[in-house]
């Protein structure tokens, strides 16, 4: 009878493993417990004030400490067929300037120099979207951005990266290091919180749309995967509706503090020199 | 401790029956039993379910459907598609389900450069996704649809291409079909296979009639009344 129910228990836990594994991604909590990160595809919790120097280095503590939203390969109107083929890897914080989004991709095939400006889509990029009064509506105002960031950065100038997306997500400001990595490339952004289309003043519980993307191109051509991470964009309408967006919601909680009392604009001013 | 085994008894029985049942058609017995014809004509060929045209629903849209008997909501569908070697691969065959009725349900549509998912409602199709994706009209392929809530994703030759929701959730459940809108030449599917819930086989031809004394044709010739 004993060995009997450890069987249907241990069969039971496994099936409802399963079952959650093939239609959720994954999200890492923060290092030191004290975020659980949100919900994956319907809420990241962005740590506040934390700032990051970017330079495509993701040892940084703020980057160490932040929860992780993992996009896998089948997740997204275009699925990849394995993870070593597309994957994407999520983390954001903020200070009272920026909104910090780094990005690990996994990408066996890096390829960029087909399609430009609009239609950088086509090629390999990541999208941030930004919903900055969190109306969710059906159309994008003037405070919505997509915020498309291209592979072809790697090595480019970072405040002058190139962008695309629609709601004027090249005129956003955004700054992007973008560096090749063991098996794909990074993306460390910085959104800035006050521009021509909006200004976001970070404070606990302040809830903004907010959405992730990665398009995958394998071959040339158009693209070949999309990933997405809103669980609400099932369709890829995040271009243009802004119902289709997650949320991101700030935390008052600085990553960096350690006992020693360094704080993260001091760590950050002293990788500068 | 009872209450917990009684809860993993029954989790495990009702997983057991999320797929429960299978039906496989390939069409090899020459007939094609089971399955109605709403519009359209069609006919068994040499082991495929051909379309060979006509048909027109209520709103003018042409296309040609058959049905399945029972209902479905989640579970894969499997069909090989064949275009006629003198098709110029605009005829879209079409894979629909959760057919609630001839001209409310999804259906997925195979062109030759695009795979889409979009829905009937009141008739009219509405895409809700497509991808630009060319595909060989030259030679057979084999699409299979997994199905769970809203999501439907799409695999062309074993290989996953498109993942596509519907957040409504429109339909739920209903009939499996299959359909070609622009019937301007034969289209040719064969190797049927579909799970689901509540998915039973065909009977054999012999066994057509149930206990019900309904025939698929008579029911066909009631619904045309």
């Amino acid at each position: 009878m004993g060995k009997l129910y450890v069987a249907l228990v241990l069969c039971t836990a496994a099936m409802l493993v399963l079952v959650f594994l093939s239609w959720a991604g994954e999200v890492t909590p923060s290092k030191d417990g004290k975020l659980s990160g949100g919900e994956y595809g319907v809420l990241y919790e962005c740590a506040f004030p934390n700032t990051v120097v970017l330079d495509g280095d993701l040892n940084e503590l703020p980057w160490q400490y932040a929860p992780w939203h993992t996009i896998a390969h089948d997740e997204g109107t275009g699925p990849a067929p394995d993870a070593k083929d597309a994957t994407c890897s999520f983390a954001a914080v903020a200070d009272d300037k920026w909104l910090y989004v780094a990005l690990k991709v996994t990408d066996d095939t890096i390829l960029t120099g087909e399609s430009f400006g609009g239609d950088l889509w086509n090629d390999d990029s990541v999208e941030v979207y930004i919903d900055a009064n969190h109306a969710a509506l059906g159309a994008y105002e003037v405070d919505d951005s997509q915020i498309t960031i291209g592979a072809s950065n790697i090595g480019a100038d970072i405040e002058a990266p190139e962008l695309g997306g629609t709601g004027d997500g090249p005129n956003t400001g955004t700054h992007a290091a973008v560096v090749e990595s063991a098996d794909g490339w990074i993306v460390e952004s910085a959104v800035p919180l006050k521009n021509n289309k909006w200004d976001i003043k970070p404070k606990d519980g302040l809830i903004i749309g907010f959405n992730i993307h990665f398009n995958d191109d394998d071959d040339g051509g158009a693209r070949d995967h999309k990933l997405i991470w809103s669980l609400k964009d099932v369709d890829d309408q995040s271009w243009q509706n802004t119902t289709r967006f997650a949320d991101l919601k700030f935390v008052q909680l600085q990553y960096a503090v350690e006992p020693g009392g360094k704080l993260s604009a001091t760590w950050g001013q002293i990788k500068q020199r | 401790m009872g209450k917990i085994l009684t809860s993993c008894c029954c989790l495990l029985l009702l997983s057991s029956f999320v797929y429960a049942g299978e039906c496989k058609d390939d069409f090899e017995d020459g007939n094609a039993a089971g399955w109605t014809e709403v519009s359209g004509d069609w006919e068994v060929q040499e082991g495929d379910y051909v379309q060979l045209g006509g048909g027109m629903n209520v709103m003018g849209v042409p296309r040609t459907i058959i049905q399945s008997p029972w209902e479905f909501s989640d579970g894969t569908i499997e069909v090989t598609i064949a275009f006629d070697k003198r098709s110029d691969g605009t005829e879209l065959p079409t894979i629909l389900y959760r057919m609630i009725d001839d001209d409310n349900g999804y259906a997925f549509r195979v062109g030759s450069d695009t795979l889409e998912m979009g829905r009937f409602q009141n008739g009219q199709y509405s895409n809700i996704r497509g991808d630009a994706f060319p595909i060989d009209i030259g030679k057979p392929c084999r699409i299979k649809l997994e199905i769970q809530g809203m999501f439907t994703k799409a695999y062309y030759n074993d290989v996953v291409k498109i993942r596509v929701g519907d957040l409504e959730e429109t339909f739920k459940k209903g009939k499996v079909g299959l359909a070609v809108f622009d019937a301007n030449r034969p289209i040719y599917f064969d190797d049927v296979i579909i799970n689901g819930a509540e998915v039973f086989p065909f009977p054999p031809l012999s066994q057509k009639v149930d206990p019900g004394g309904k025939l698929a044709s008579v029911w066909g010739e009631i619904k045309t009344l």
